[in-house]
């Protein structure tokens, strides 16, 4: 299997090299073109470890994440010839490429997950916060096991080291490290400071491990677009 | 005349030096900074129906601009509507684009729109632009661009195939196994034949979609 990521931050894309035999996931909508000797499988994922079509349409139909449903596609070879096909995300912004070693577990925002290969669990149980007074809420994928993931991210990605502690608002978090614990903090004294601010819930994470941000935040360019159009 | 595209693929612009006497056709409103002695003609470039068929059917303008270096060299700079990525091209013969997909060329290269049958239906409407003639072609895309060459068939996500040599034909087909009441938008373009075809990482709608559910409320 090969996993070429383009050069470019603005559009990415990844291009997978697939050999009779391989299999890869997805996003659903991830997929923009394939050789047609790719078999593209729909299902609703619907535990932990386990993809599949179990579960019931019903059961894993929305998982809403921050908005998000949550549909993989599962990609396989038809033929004895390898395969290619593309994957990008729906949103302007640069793909990242995390290794998982068996050891080390990670968390990525629903939105942010793009395509990982077959061998990574992936739990969607929900694993986060909600905000009583802002009503935000941040959910993460747990990813496990051995492979590679693709994330995804509104913008520019980039890797913290975190050493003690260290603060994100939740519309740039894109994924962390297990080492870390997070908590919903305030960004200013209190609550109404902290909407004065402009900040809502930020997560304050500490431990030893690595933090993924985006330059950006999607939600807050959808709503500053949103408004300008026609009322429905 | 010499040609450079800028800033790929993200906000791709067009320079282009034209020396004495050379011209380069733009869509209307591509224009977007120029300098030295450049004559600009405003034209529906194949009369009231031409422009009309550019217009309705095509996605593009109804009036297209010749750009002229009267005298002198000079340059003209060029950028779409969209940002995006942008390809030049080698012209000789034909070929066929998605909808609003062109932005300039030499004048030996004409636009038409062609019928795509029903097969364009889910795709921006039942017509594609079809460029043809000798001399060099710029069209290109919101997304990054990426060429491939097809020899056999080839899936592309509908909406995601900018441009593609005539000697291929598409049809429409769906995912294999894909529960299609969840997934109404979930059709595939198939491309067959030997040729070259363009396709794009990102599509427009794509963000019209995301930013739709976050339209304002009617208060009353």
């Amino acid at each position: 299997m090969n996993i070429t990521i383009s050069a470019d931050n603005t559009f990415a894309s990844v291009h997978v090299e697939l050999q009779p035999g391989e299999t890869f996931q997805s996003e659903s909508s991830a997929m923009y073109f394939a050789t047609s000797n790719v078999n593209i499988d729909v299902s609703t994922y619907s535990k932990s470890g386990k993809q599949g079509k179990s579960g019931g349409i019903m059961k894993g139909v929305k998982r809403l994440f921050a908005g998000e449903s949550f549909f993989l596609s599962k990609y396989s070879i038809l033929d004895d010839q390898p395969g290619m096909l593309g994957i990008a995300p729906e949103y302007q912004g640069a793909i990242e490429k995390i290794e998982l070693d068996g050891q080390t577990e990670w968390y990525c925002t629903g939105g942010s997950f793009l395509a990982a290969t077959s061998d990574v669990a992936l739990d969607t149980r929900f694993q986060g916060i909600k905000g009583f007074f802002t009503g935000e809420s941040i959910s993460f994928l747990k990813l496990g096991g051995h492979g590679t993931v693709l994330i995804e991210a509104y913008g520019q990605i980039e890797r913290h080291e975190v050493q003690d502690e260290f603060i994100v608002d939740t519309g740039h978090v894109v994924a962390y490290s297990e080492g870390l614990e997070y908590s919903a903090t305030k960004v200013a004294g209190g609550w109404f400071k902290s909407w004065l601010a402009g900040e809502g819930i930020v997560l304050r994470f500490r431990g030893t491990g690595y933090v993924y941000t985006q330059s950006h935040n999607y939600v807050g360019f959808l709503r500053t677009l949103g408004p300008m159009l026609p009322s429905r | 005349m010499e040609y450079q595209i800028q800033a790929r693929p993200a906000f791709s612009y067009l320079d282009v030096n034209l020396n004495p006497g050379e011209q380069i056709v733009a869509e209307s409103g591509a224009m977007a900074w120029m300098e030295g002695p450049i004559a600009t003609k405003t034209s529906t470039r194949g009369g009231v129906m031409g422009g009309l068929k550019r217009k309705l059917l095509s996605g593009e303008s109804f009036f297209q601009n010749t750009y002229t270096a009267e005298g002198g060299a000079g340059t003209v700079t060029l950028a779409p509507g969209a940002a995006g990525d942008l390809v030049a091209t080698e012209l000789h013969g034909a070929l066929n684009m998605q909808k609003g997909a062109y932005l300039a060329s030499t004048t030996g290269v004409k636009c038409d729109s062609k019928w795509s049958g029903f097969k364009g239906f889910f795709n921006e409407g039942l017509f594609i632009l079809r460029v043809e003639g000798d001399g060099m072609l710029f069209f290109g895309s919101y997304g990054a661009i990426e060429e491939v060459q097809v020899d056999g068939t080839f899936v592309v996500d509908n909406g995601f195939a900018v441009a593609w040599d005539p000697t291929l034909d598409f049809r429409l087909t769906k995912a294999r196994k894909i529960r299609s009441f969840l997934f109404s938008d979930q059709i595939l373009c198939e491309y067959s034949g030997t040729g070259r075809l363009w396709i794009q990482t990102r599509t427009a709608h794509q963000l019209a979609s995301a930013v739709y559910p976050y339209r304002p409320v009617d208060s009353d």
